[in-house]
């Protein structure tokens, strides 16, 4: 049996789509022409605001997601939010853990910078998982 | 009929809340324990390395009674929850992304990853706080 997206999600996912894509695409432009800008003879300050303008196009992930999360029913607003409940568990414990290696086991530091893939990794499975679970 | 739903409804949010407070009291103290183990006793790595992850055991309980809390709840509570969640989320991982680059290409110094967990049970606190006084 082939599963449909329901008609009233479709503009919804699709705009979701279209903003995430435009937003990631800016995202690795701007890190790359930080990590770039860093390689020049730069003021300092110039390369610390390099390193925050990243921040901008998360910013619109983030709108993107919000208006995503905003525009779908009830059920599907439970199915995110469970999943994102999840993986701020996964990510706020894992990394606690993994810090209290560093400070007390010599594990290698892992910089910040990390954190935020290891929420979107593990927001994606949870996602898979809680799908499934209420299928 | 509406208030012995709303009883039930309490009644679930307070047994709820009284397991979280077992389960967080058990997770502090695995904590403590095992930073105190890997302290003092002379152990090798491994021994540390799986002294470090045994809270992760209450933790996985903590992460369970807080979904059972969400499902528990009405959907007005659980919008308020989700959103204050996804508020804290954001704030914290943005932030934890913005000094990683500052880290990585402005040679500042290192943060360990252990400030995360705590500075968003933080954000997640005042975030829900003020969605529930402005939704009062």
């Amino acid at each position: 049996m082939i599963e449909h997206v329901p008609d009233k999600l479709k503009p919804v996912a699709q705009r979701y789509a279209r903003e995430m894509i435009i937003a990631s695409l800016l995202y690795a432009v701007v890190v790359f022409a930080g990590a770039y800008a860093t390689r020049m003879e730069l003021p300092h300050w110039v390369i610390v605001v390099a390193a925050i303008v990243p921040i901008l196009p998360a910013l619109m992930m983030l709108r993107a997601y919000i208006t995503f999360v905003n525009g779908v029913d009830e059920f599907q607003r439970r199915i995110q939010s469970e999943a994102v409940m999840i993986a701020a568990g996964v990510t706020g414990f894992g990394t606690f853990t993994y810090g209290f290696l560093e400070e007390w086991a010599g594990f290698p530091h892992l910089p910040l910078i990390w954190v935020l893939p290891i929420l979107i990794g593990s927001w994606g499975v949870a996602l898979c998982i809680v799908r499934l679970k209420y299928k | 009929m509406s208030n012995d739903f709303e009883n039930t409804r309490g009644r679930a949010a307070v047994k709820l809340f009284r397991e979280m407070l077992v389960v967080g009291f058990v997770y502090v103290g695995a904590v403590f324990a095992s930073s105190v183990a890997i302290k003092m006793l002379d152990q090798p790595q491994w021994v540390a390395a799986l002294l470090a992850f045994a809270p992760i055991v209450p933790a996985t309980f903590m992460v369970s009674v807080q979904l059972r809390y969400m499902r528990a709840t009405d959907e007005f509570e659980r919008r308020l929850q989700s959103e204050s969640l996804i508020i804290a989320a954001a704030v914290v991982v943005f932030a934890s992304l913005a000094y990683g680059q500052l880290e990585d290409l402005a040679g500042f110094p290192d943060i360990s990853l252990m400030f995360v967990f705590p500075a968003f049970c933080i954000v997640w606190s005042i975030a829900s706080i003020v969605l529930h006084l402005r939704h009062k």
